[in-house]
């Protein structure tokens, strides 16, 4: 079975620049953007810890492609 | 994945972002909660989420589960009330800690002492955020607050110390920053029969930050990663070691009888009686 090709994606407009995950993924996935939001650097490092999804307080990180459109008109 | 599962518990009428500061620890306990939930496959229809009022009470309002928002410090006794009215419910109580101890302080040991089968998830953050920086009951001595503006000179409530005391069933204490470890642990309160009590130390990156020179959000959920020791380091450790920290694990796992059992034991013998005394 082919494997899943990884997905992360950062919803902007619930983001409120909190940094937890920045500051906590262990392998430096994400980091802040020109911007001041979190922006992912390199998917390919991410072994899928799930640790900043965990400790978003924000709900702003989606892992599924589905969910970030049917988020998106929010 | 399982990780983000409470965008399918969003509630849809609700705008996003949430009302809770940046870097408030209440959204990772909110969504450590529904992935709790989830995990032990409870269905929306037959789980309400029941709080009442402060920060951490706003938690029920984004989730699509059926919910009470109460009165302040009540929401143990609506909780009883459901619970009693409906077991077949598994009904989870979102309290803070100025809601269930100080005000709600009574309803907070009888229904230990009474050990119904509720979930009590307890976001202490030690401060009360929603009306402006007052010290809560778990604040410990010596730091400021609004209402203390020399330092707290009262000592502070161990909620888990109260809780195993007035007999709650299962009590354990997480903090914001062990998400994964909080998660399992609201798992194996709401599994557990009895009245289950989960502290969960929250950082409050604006208030409590602000009268104690606390520093940002990040430097708030350091502080506590670096305090937080097991149960069994702090054995080791003498009382003067063991003040500024954290204390994490299980306090309680035990059995002691459950009250709507008991009290549907009581409907039957009650109604046993009453037909015994007909045939005479």
């Amino acid at each position: 079975m082919a494997k899943k090709t990884k997905y992360l994606y950062i919803k902007k407009n619930w983001c409120k620049q909190c940094m937890f995950c920045v500051e906590f993924c262990p392998r430096d996935v994400i980091e802040v953007g020109e911007d001041g939001y979190p922006r992912i650097v390199d998917i390919t490092k991410c072994r899928e810890c799930t640790l900043c999804i965990s400790l978003c307080p924000e709900f702003a990180i989606i892992t599924e492609p589905e969910v970030t459109e049917q988020l998106e008109v929010r | 994945m399982m990780q983000d599962i409470i965008h399918q518990y969003l509630r849809p009428s609700k705008k996003f972002p949430h009302v809770w500061c940046p870097g408030c620890g209440d959204g990772i306990v909110l969504s450590a909660i529904v992935r709790a939930i989830h995990s032990l496959g409870k269905s929306k229809n037959e789980t309400v989420l029941v709080s009442g009022i402060g920060c951490s009470s706003r938690a029920p309002v984004y989730v699509d589960f059926p919910a009470l928002h109460g009165t302040h410090g009540r929401a143990l006794a609506f909780a009883t009330g459901i619970k009693m009215a409906n077991p077949e419910l598994t009904v989870v109580v979102i309290t803070g800690d100025g809601d269930g101890l100080a005000i709600g302080g009574n309803h907070f040991i009888h229904a230990c002492r009474r050990n119904i089968d509720i979930t009590a998830v307890v976001f202490n953050n030690s401060i009360y955020g929603m009306t402006g920086g007052q010290y809560s009951p778990t604040m410990k001595v010596n730091d400021y607050g609004a209402t203390a503006p020399y330092g707290n000179i009262e000592r502070p409530f161990d909620v888990c110390d109260l809780a195993s005391a007035a007999g709650a069933n299962f009590v354990a204490r997480a903090t914001a920053y062990h998400a994964i470890m909080l998660e399992k642990f609201i798992k194996m309160g709401i599994a557990k029969k009895g009245l289950s009590i989960i502290d969960v130390i929250t950082p409050c990156p604006t208030l409590y930050s602000f009268y104690n020179k606390a520093g940002k959000n990040i430097d708030m959920m350091e502080s506590i990663r670096d305090r937080t020791i097991t149960i069994q380091k702090a054995e080791q450790l003498s009382d003067a070691e063991k003040e500024d920290k954290i204390v994490v694990g299980i306090f309680a796992n035990r059995d002691f009888p459950e009250y709507t059992g008991i009290y549907s034991d009581l409907m039957e013998r009650a109604k046993r009686s009453v037909k015994d005394e007909e045939l005479l």
